[in-house]
């Protein structure tokens, strides 16, 4: 059998044979379509077999002749003398270039010429046109560099119909590297109703790749028109923190204590100089040590880029379990704390500080593994503006700051939702449109601002836009009508603008498509505080309104004030405890459900939590308040005993407990008893609304 | 179980290259010089991707894939042009018969099977 | 109808050759015909060589359809190949390879 490269030739004199036959036979009967279809196909054969097999000049040579014809063929171009000549030269030619699959010098003059002729007659109206529509040799892969991609697409509804199963992109996508996928099910209509020949899913996958950014878009190279498809890369910033200070060395190295270096780190000059200048260290050592830190830098460079190694794919179960762990560690880690302090004794005292030392170093290691840029989520949030921008025929742009801020997954995962619907709150109802941002002189652009930041031990996030601000006076009559407040009720603007979260609050006229979708603000609020968070809202007509989110780090574990009511212990998070005061006496005789302590004049409602939880036995002489800050409001918890502060692990209450309220969780103490640990906010909704409370019994003091 | 891909192309060096690249693959070929001669292939066995030209004498490839579409077998087989064609109007005509993949010859070995890797 | 069998006895639906495009309109029909008994229904893929997007939204769908009754739908039987394509998805009911 003769080779594909013989077959071609003989094909491609064949199609000479009939192109000269059918260009003489055009010289007399001009207008033969089938004459003219002839000539295209020879000269379309050859130019797509040939660059098959290498003929690079050749196709490029017959693209333009291919062009010609189909112009000829479209009517747009009438045969002429001149043009079958230039045809049969070209025919010519070709018959002399199958032997080699590059020009020489006398055929590529030739075929130049030729070419001018045939551009002088017809103009051509591409450049070069070669359009491959797959991109080969894209692949610059970087050996050492990984890809953190997000990559989301949603095929059109005719998917399955046309022949296009999802399982080779996803395949595909798997092959590239780490590979993480959801398929979203959420738009699946119920099975009695589906068109099951419909595409009603979508799919985000989470992949670590060598391969750059096109080489991953071409995957879609087939349906980029049909699909809806983003591929994002993300760019993490190093967030390790900075072991290889010169003074954290010298003391790892054991040349410095570290009583040495703080005293020493007083005054702010180069770390070094001070040292040596100090007599504390010598000199060489701190040469020696500066060594270890250009070594340390460099490796750390190289591991940066060395990222492969350093990637694990751990089961979600193992890690939760090492969390676990680890709360119980720093649970027995409180004890230990309390003995020593308690017994005095100086060795223990050392080991349980070291040990202490090394726990929270642990600890903060192990939920770091679980901490997540919150940037991952924002490029949806990018997509949002955008669609919806353009839907509203508005102009916004989206600014993010702080991407790099940590969160922990599970948090950042729940978020999503809430920011939406906050970023949709403010594209809807915030930004105006272009024209009417123009009658009050702003720029036609509206700027939505998403940012987050670090602030303690908690990450606060801002929306913000330069829309048109809450109309007070709108949400005031709305409350009124919805019996939210009184008509007589004297509200500050701030207090009024807070009543959006409230359930059944919603200001939109009709619900629209964007904002509305049965969901309120206040399922907003209620998710937020599910993460133990909270919400407010700050606004000023005309110019925009803010709000901000503020969130816990991480929800497995909580820095907790105890109190002790009877003989339970309790625990409030210490996030929202403002102070905590010695209840007066006096105020105890007022038997009214909502209780009023006096802070330095100012009435802050308390909840009695003796009563609440039905405690027997007698208070102590002297009972304790703690003031706390929910939201913008304050408010008291009547307590027998503040125990002190507490770092405590969550664990979440089962199914057996979700209708009960005022818990957000429980947590075990260093004894193997168990405390509850109160969510305030709960317990102030509870307290005000005076609904499902229990039965109290009244308890006599 | 080897997958079964239909060639179809009048160009003989064509057919020969692409069905090579295949079966080297580890895929079935059948093959078939226009569209007539391809619809004579579709006659219920499982056949798991249409590779086909554009232009070809006595059936087109684009009137051979509306073709195929209306046998109950073959109405959701996915299908690859492989073509010089550029022209958008053929594309739309395709887009309507249900071809979404449309790669332009002259093509690469490795190009072709990263394509079909994309269909199937 | 007539793609897939049914055995009363163990509460398993054995599942036809191929679960594509080509044949959910008529698997839609006959996994709504079943009536799941007990609490929970098993589909046996151990027949099955062939499944694609469109047999996998199927099977999404239909277990959505069973929580509603509050039944799980458990697939089982999937060939080592299989398994791994359906992992492909991590759909969001169990899957299990080998025997029924």
């Amino acid at each position: 059998m003769i080779g594909p490269i013989e077959t071609f030739k003989m094909e491609a004199n064949e199609h000479l044979v009939n192109l000269e036959a059918a260009l003489l036979e055009l010289e007399t009967n001009p207008d033969n379509a089938d004459l003219i279809d002839t000539a295209f196909r020879a000269i379309h054969t050859i130019k797509g077999a040939g660059g098959m097999f290498g003929y690079q000049e050749l196709t490029n040579f017959t693209h333009h002749l291919e062009s010609v014809l189909d112009k000829v063929r479209n009517n747009e171009i009438h045969i002429s003398a001149e043009l079958i000549g230039i045809f049969l030269d070209s025919g010519d030619l070709i018959s002399t270039l199958l032997d080699n699959t590059q020009f020489n010098e006398d055929q590529k003059l030739l075929s130049d010429a030729l070419l001018e002729r045939l551009f002088a007659l017809v103009p051509s109206n591409e450049t070069q046109a070669q359009n491959t529509t797959c991109n080969e040799n894209k692949k610059e892969i970087n050996e050492n560099e990984k890809h953190f991609y997000r990559i989301r697409f949603t095929p059109d509804k005719t998917t399955f119909t046309t022949g296009f199963d999802v399982t080779p992109i996803l395949r595909e996508l798997q092959s590239y590297g780490d590979y993480l996928v959801t398929t979203h099910i959420s738009k699946v209509p119920p099975l009695v109703e589906m068109n099951p020949e419909e595409c009603y899913l979508k799919w985000d996958v989470t992949l670590v790749s060598q391969e750059s950014i096109s080489t991953i878009e071409d995957i879609f190279i087939f349906v980029q028109d049909d699909w809806d498809v983003t591929v994002e890369q993300v760019h993490f910033q190093d967030t390790e923190e900075h072991p290889d200070r010169l003074g954290d060395l010298l003391v790892s190295r054991g040349i410095l204590s570290s009583d040495d270096l703080e005293h020493a780190l007083e005054g702010k000059q180069k770390i070094g100089q001070i040292l040596s200048e100090k007599g504390l260290v010598d000199n060489s050592e701190i040469d020696a040590a500066l060594n270890e830190q250009k070594m340390m830098r460099q490796l750390k460079q190289n591991k940066a880029s060395d990222q492969p190694d350093s990637t694990v794919k751990v089961p979600a179960s193992r890690l939760d379990k090492l969390m676990n762990l680890v709360g119980e560690l720093v649970i027995v880690q409180a004890r230990l704390n309390q003995v020593a302090h308690r017994e005095q004794i100086e060795d223990i005292n050392a080991i349980a500080e070291e040990l202490d030392h090394l726990t929270t170093q642990m600890r903060d290691q192990t939920f770091s593994i679980r901490m997540l840029p919150i940037g991952t989520t924002f490029g949806r949030f990018r997509r949002l503006v955008r669609d919806l921008s353009r839907d509203l025929n508005k102009k916004i742009e989206l600014q993010t700051f702080g991407a790099e801020t940590e969160l922990d997954k599970m948090v950042i995962d729940k978020l999503g939702d809430p920011l939406v619907h906050l970023i949709r709150n403010s594209i809807d109802h915030g930004i105006e449109t272009a024209a009417e941002r123009k009658e009050t002189k702003k720029p036609a652009m509206g700027v939505i601002t998403l940012s987050a930041e670090h602030s303690n031990s908690h990450v606060i996030i801002k929306i913000k836009d330069d829309g048109k601000g809450l109309n007070t006076q709108i949400i005031r009559q709305k409350a009124i009508d919805k019996h939210l407040i009184k008509p007589d009720d004297h509200l500050t603007d701030e207090q009024i603008h807070q009543l959006i979260f409230e359930p059944g609050f919603s200001t939109a006229q009709k619900v629209s498509d964007i904002s509305g979708r049965g969901v309120g603000m206040d399922v907003v609020r209620k998710s937020i505080v599910e993460l133990g968070g909270s919400v407010s809202i700050n606004s000023h007509e005309g110019y925009g309104t803010e709000f901000t989110v503020r969130l816990p780090m991480t929800l497995a574990i909580i820095e907790g004030l105890m109190v002790m009511v009877g003989d339970e212990h309790y625990v409030l998070p210490l996030s929202s405890v403002e102070e905590c005061i010695e209840m007066p006496s006096m105020e105890l005789t007022q038997r009214s459900r909502k209780r009023l302590v006096d802070v330095r004049g100012e009435q802050i409602p308390f909840l009695y939590l003796r009563e609440w939880f039905s405690t027997t036995g007698n208070p102590p002489a002297i009972e304790q308040v703690v003031i706390t800050h929910i939201g913008e409001e304050r408010f008291g918890f009547c307590v027998d005993e503040v125990i002190g502060q507490y770092q405590t692990v969550i664990k979440r209450l089962g199914k057996l407990y979700e209708g009960t309220v005022g818990f957000s969780g429980a947590t075990i103490l260093g004894d193997g008893s168990v405390a509850m640990i109160l969510d305030p906010q709960a317990l102030m909704d509870t307290a005000n609304n005076g609904r499902s409370q229990p039965e109290l019994r009244v308890v006599n003091h | 179980m080897s997958k079964v891909v239909l060639v179809v192309d009048d160009s003989i060096s064509v057919r020969q290259v692409v069905s090579m690249v295949l079966e080297t693959n580890d895929y079935e070929v059948l093959q078939a010089a226009n569209g007539a001669e391809a619809l004579k292939h579709l006659n219920g066995q499982k056949i798991h991707l249409i590779i086909s030209d554009v232009n070809m004498p006595v059936m087109d490839g684009l009137t051979f894939v509306e073709k195929a579409r209306e046998i109950p077998d073959y109405k959701f087989t996915p299908v690859l042009m492989l073509t010089t064609e550029t022209d958008n109007n053929m594309k739309d005509r395709a887009k309507l018969a249900g071809v979404k993949a449309w790669l332009v010859k002259p093509f690469q070995p490795p190009l072709l099977l990263s394509a079909l890797s994309k269909l199937m | 109808m007539g793609l897939v069998k049914y055995s009363n006895a163990k509460k398993i639906i054995k599942m036809p050759e191929c679960f594509t495009i080509y044949q959910v309109k008529d698997l839609q029909e006959e996994l709504l015909s079943f009536e799941p008994e007990g609490d929970f229904i098993a589909l046996d893929f151990s027949e099955t060589k062939e499944i694609d997007a469109a047999g996998i939204q199927l099977l999404i769908a239909y277990n959505q359809h069973l929580l509603t009754k509050n039944h799980m739908l458990t697939c089982t039987g999937f060939s080592e190949d299989l398994f791994h394509l359906l992992n492909l998805y991590n759909p969001p009911f169990p899957i299990n390879f080998g025997a029924a």
